[in-house]
């Protein structure tokens, strides 16, 4: 392999492929990066068995080739190059290369390209799904902070991503709350899909979506086992979890005896100081919903939390109010994560009871719906 | 002895029976979800589970499974398939840490973020092969509360999973995990067959024998010392230090002072030796009862025999016990000083 | 050492040989007799107590009931009524806690006080362990010996030096004087079998240990010769901890009359220390997240395992869940005969229950629980088993 590219070029595909390389491994070649020359590209890739992703940048080829180098290593040193371009030679070694530019020369030891997991079986030429990267970043945001962090239901540590007619519907849930985000489509689903996407994939897909203006393509590969996302230059490739999500429209209410529209902001900010109280007693905030007085055109929500030790601290928001007045106490964490993802100036909250499941929604679309579960205080 | 087994792609030494029985399961297409491979360390069981996994995701036909050569069964071999996980201490290590404080000086074990890592793992289908295959190597030694999370995953395994679980014995499964798992249990492979193996790559026979002999059933040595010659060297200088801390007073004190400072620094070291001392009792005890023939340490021949000759079997037999239960004791955290101090006590002089 | 170091004043009380004195208050006709509390003199019955009387003929606490009987076979053995030791040891705490915010509950009958900075309200130290004494006796009608020194480790020597009815005050210094000639085993902290090894090496009292030399001591001792040396000089930085510290768990344990073995046979008497202990957190309202196993095999080694769980609780089903995969993996690694098993719930707090998406098992746990402690309370103990915890079954599956 010979070939010269642009640094800047080279520094920005290492940086994003990078997010692949695994940290930790017991094969070392995961620990490298996978480059490629051909056909006036360089490919740089890197995997750590639950997502890939790969950039293709211009290069001039002099000679076509496959090598993989430490991705820490490279990774540093193209980062640290300040000639204009680089140069990739394989030396009389195949497993080392010269990396050079201006005067810099530097030698890297690889490890065998053919060590390096196969790339993915091929894929069809027509996608599954198109779609706008920014549109598709905003709905994982709504939807991944809710899935599960911890291992103890693997599938639930995963997103649920569903396409057809022309609407996807994506769903996450950690057994104490859900997200479900709808995402309209330009064009018709010709083959209805669903497959589960893990949630640390979806957020790192989130980062790679950031840096991409064109609409990105979504192929699953014919075992399902993985699921393909292509932009211009750039391939996202992530595992899909097996088996059967829990059927989450079966969770959200249908109905309410309290709803309450309020200031997004003005909530999230009594949130954020109700939990620093809240920290020491189980993240515990309290809701206390009032409906309006005769005497007063606008209800009020009391926002409030208390620790043993450090001290207790109330918020006063001015509400609309339908309904009976209703004291709930949420996981503050909780109501944090769903206020500060939603775009909207004001939010609805649908309770039924103290003990029964809350909705909360944007006022101005109904794309979206965030489940979430209270918590009992004392006995 | 099957036709199969004496294939050269499956470098299984000995071990006919286990052999047909997995060639069976896989001809027939009939894959338990998990299967426990027991047998002492050395003869074969970590091969027997990557011979599995290169069956299971072979690229030739059914009948030629596992060829061996294929990219799948270069990669399984090579430990570098991204369907097939050895999971052993240095990759829990590697993986999920492990700990610190007072457990982590205990024996390594898996723990339960070890297995909770794997259970995440298992539900993602197979990238290039059929099936995902998960190696837990030394499933003997889960901490107290990973069979739990474990038994999840073998009661309701995804339809592409393959657990192999390798323990010293069957003994040491729970017995929850034992039921579902298709049971091999491998021997110690006769010096004839660790000979004949020998042979066929080239050892000349004065070797191979003197190799089988000091191998006592444990393939995998062999194979280590005929590619590191140190280890054999290794061998006799553990040896020859254990047998001198065996018979000499001076050793003995030794072993209460020097071993037990040590041993919070080299726990291995001190396994090493109370194995040996195990076996120089076992030998003492051979020698009483007329099985000369059967020692495990022939290279230390008439010393070990003049210098026990004076002790009777209750003796030795007592001195045994207490060997053994020393290893127990360090097992169980019990103070190395106290434990080694109670065995040396128990010993004749 | 400098003055500063010498503020710090702790007394230890110890109620002189409590429950014979409290069956003596139940039936008065037993004063001056020999009188021993405790279990049956069938079975592993212990001598809970013995009157200063019975201890006359060598007869100690903790000892079998068989061997004390047969030291003094005229001796009156009886047994108190849990809710009178409960009331006096109550109230024995109280007059404790009029003296000092900072008092550590050891047991029913034993506790230590941080009399720093009480002394200028109530004048020394001194002072006030004559007042407890004194009061003590006149409101509850027991005698109380007392250790008063700078720190706890030489306050509990001193408690034990004038027994009975003791008050032995160390002066800050006189620590080491006042241990040296001590035999080693008298001080808490070294166990019969080290105290046997620092004999076999002549250092039979405290004062030999405390001027061994340096080689020797390593050579005794290990790892554990700059502690036992600062023990022997009555050294000890330990703080008294308080009411709020002390709380922190909540636990029962059981020792068997015959040694049980086997997840099945020990699963029963779990299950029933669960309950209790479930009882006891909704009483004070806490909960709790780290749940802890004890287990004593019959060899005396003690084991403990502890486990986290997702979210505090204070029903006993998700602690007995907790606690019996905690024994099946105990069990697992040893399985010898089991002499204690105990439970204990500690990360106490507030209760606050997080309620599921997919199931409400939690809450209906919540709602059986409240009904389970309202019969409890009528008929003053647990009164709803689960039939296959009522005796020890074979066979018994995991309840989910």
């Amino acid at each position: 392999m010979r070939v010269t590219c642009n640094q800047d070029d080279l520094h920005k595909a290492l940086g994003t492929a990078g997010r692949a390389v695994a940290a930790k491994s017991t094969m070392p070649v995961l620990g490298n990066y996978l480059l490629e020359a051909a056909d006036a590209h360089l490919t740089v890739s890197a995997t750590n068995l639950e997502i890939g992703i790969s950039c293709t940048i211009p290069a001039t080829v002099d000679k076509p080739g496959r090598v993989t180098l430490q991705a820490r290593v490279l990774n540093e040193l193209v980062a640290n190059l300040s000639a204009p371009t680089v140069e990739l030679r394989q030396e009389q070694n195949p497993l080392t290369v010269l990396v050079e530019a201006g005067h810099s020369r530097a030698h890297l030891r690889g490890i065998d390209p053919d060590e390096f997991p196969r790339p993915t079986a091929t894929l069809s030429d027509e996608p599954a799904l198109r779609l706008d990267p920014s549109a598709l970043r905003d709905a994982i945001a709504q939807v991944v902070f809710a899935a599960a962090s911890d291992d103890s239901r693997p599938i639930l540590a995963g997103v649920q991503f569903e396409a057809r007619d022309s609407i996807v519907q994506m769903a996450a849930a950690d057994g104490f709350r859900m997200s479900l985000r709808t995402l309209p489509l330009d064009e018709e689903v010709r083959q209805p899909l669903s497959i589960i996407i893990p949630a640390r994939a979806m957020s790192e897909l989130q980062r790679v979506l950031a840096d991409i203006t064109e609409p990105v393509e979504l192929r699953v590969t014919p075992n399902a086992s993985q699921i393909v996302i292509t932009g211009p230059a750039v391939a996202f490739i992530s595992r899909l979890i097996d088996g059967a999500f829990p059927d989450l429209k079966q969770v959200v209410p249908r109905q309410w005896n309290t709803r309450t529209v309020i200031l997004r902001e003005q909530l999230l900010d009594a949130t954020r100081r109700a939990t620093i109280f809240a920290r020491s007693s189980n993240d515990v905030v309290k809701l206390e919903i009032c409906p309006a007085d005769s005497g007063l055109d606008m209800g009020r929500v009391t926002i409030s939390a208390n620790a043993a030790d450090t001290g207790d601290n109330r918020d006063d928001v001015d509400a609309q109010v339908e309904g009976g007045e209703m004291q709930i106490a949420f996981n503050g964490r909780f109501l944090h994560d769903v206020l500060s993802v939603i775009r909207s100036t004001s939010v609805a909250l649908e309770l039924q009871g103290p003990n029964s499941a809350g909705v909360i929604r944007p006022v101005d679309s109904d794309d979206f719906t965030h489940v979430i579960m209270p918590m009992v205080i004392g006995s | 002895m099957n036709e199969w087994a004496a294939n050269s792609n499956w470098p299984l030494v000995g071990h006919a029976e286990a052999s047909a029985a997995v060639r069976a399961a896989i001809v027939q297409d009939r894959i338990p979800h998990a299967w426990l491979i027991t047998g002492p360390e050395g003869v074969g069981r970590t091969t027997l589970a990557l011979l599995i996994a290169q069956a299971l995701n072979c690229e030739r036909q059914r009948e030629q499974r596992p060829c061996g050569t294929c990219d799948s069964c270069k990669r399984i071999a090579a430990r570098n398939h991204p369907d097939v996980l050895v999971a052993d201490m240095a990759w829990q290590h590697t993986m999920v840490g492990s700990g610190s404080g007072e457990r982590a000086k205990v024996r390594q074990r898996f723990s339960i973020d070890a297995i909770r890592w794997l259970r995440g793992d298992i539900v993602m289908r197979p990238i290039q092969g059929r099936w995902k295959v998960q190696i837990l190597d030394d499933a003997g030694l889960f901490s107290h509360d990973a069979p739990d999370a474990f038994l999840k995953v073998l009661e309701e395994p995804p339809p592409y999973a393959v657990l192999i679980l390798v323990a010293e014995s069957v003994d040491q499964a729970p017995e929850t995990i034992r039921s579902r798992c298709r049971h091999i249990a491998l021997g110690l492979v006769s010096a004839a067959e660790i000979v004949s193996a020998l042979r066929h790559r080239g050892v000349d026979a004065e070797q191979a024998t003197q190799l089988a002999q000091i191998a006592r059933g444990r393939v995998g040595w062999v194979f280590d010392a005929l590619h590191q010659p140190d280890l054999l060297l290794q061998r006799r200088v553990a040896l020859e230090t254990a047998f001198e801390h065996l018979t000499t007073p001076l050793g003995r004190a030794a072993i209460t002072g020097v071993i037990a400072g040590s041993h919070a620094k080299k726990r291995d070291d001190t396994y090493t030796l109370l194995a040996h001392w195990v076996g120089m009792w076992r030998d003492a005890l051979l020698l009483q009862v007329g099985l000369g023939d059967a020692l495990h340490y022939p290279e230390l021949g008439a010393r070990l025999a003049d210098w026990s000759a004076r002790f009777d079997v209750p003796t030795i037999v007592d001195a045994l016990a207490a060997t053994q239960r020393c290893l127990h004791d360090l097992d169980t955290n019990v103070q190395a000083r106290i434990a080694l101090q109670a065995m040396v006590t128990r010993w004749p002089s | 050492m400098n003055e500063q170091q010498h503020n710090r004043w702790i007394i230890h009380a110890d109620l002189d040989a409590f429950f014979a004195a409290v069956a003596v208050l139940e039936r008065p006709e037993l004063a001056g007799l020999p009188v021993l509390v405790g279990g049956s003199p069938t079975g592993r019955g212990v001598v809970s107590s013995a009157s200063y009387e019975a201890r006359a003929f060598g007869v100690r606490s903790a000892m079998p009931m068989a061997q004390a009987l047969r030291l003094c076979p005229h001796a009156i053995v009886t047994g108190v009524s849990s809710a009178r030791i409960r009331d006096l040891s109550q109230r024995f705490q109280g007059i404790l806690r009029d003296y000092s915010p900072l008092v550590e509950v050891v047991s029913v009958d034993e506790a230590y006080l941080d009399a720093s900075g009480s002394e200028r309200l109530f004048g020394g130290a001194e002072h006030i362990a004559s007042e407890i004494k004194r009061r003590v006796r006149a409101e509850l009608g027991l005698v109380v010996s007392l250790g008063v020194a700078t720190n706890r480790l030489v306050a509990k020597i001193a408690s034990e030096l004038d027994k009975p009815d003791g008050l032995r005050v160390v002066l800050p210094g006189q620590e080491a004087a006042t241990l040296a000639p001590l035999p080693v085993g008298s001080v808490p902290g070294i166990g019969p079998k080290t105290a046997a090894r620092l004999r076999h090496y002549g250092l039979a009292t405290l004062g030999e240990l405390a001027a061994a030399p340096e080689s020797l001591l390593a050579l005794v001792a290990g790892e554990d010769a700059a502690h036992l040396r600062r023990l022997a000089r009555g050294e000890d930085e330990r703080p008294i901890r308080g009411e709020r510290d002390a709380r922190k768990s909540i636990g029962h344990e059981r020792t068997f009359a015959r040694d049980r073995r086997g997840l099945a046979e020990l699963e029963a008497p779990l299950f029933a220390l669960c309950q209790e202990t479930g009882m006891a957190l909704r009483r004070k309202g806490l909960a709790g997240q780290t749940v802890c196993l004890k287990l004593r095999y019959n060899d005396f080694t003690t084991i403990t395992r502890q486990l986290a769980l997702s979210q505090p609780t204070d029903a006993h089903q998700q602690i007995f869940a907790a606690a019996r995969a905690l024994l099946s993996g105990a069990l697992h690694e040893r399985a010898a005969p089991v002499r204690l098993i105990g439970v204990r719930v500690s990360n106490l707090a507030q209760p606050a229950l997080q309620l599921g998406l997919f199931d409400d098992r939690l809450q209906r746990t919540r709602r059986l629980n409240a009904a389970l402690d309202q019969l409890a309370e009528r008929s003053g103990g647990p009164v709803v088993t689960p039939a296959r915890y009522v005796r020890p079954a074979k066979n018994l599956e995991v309840d989910q």
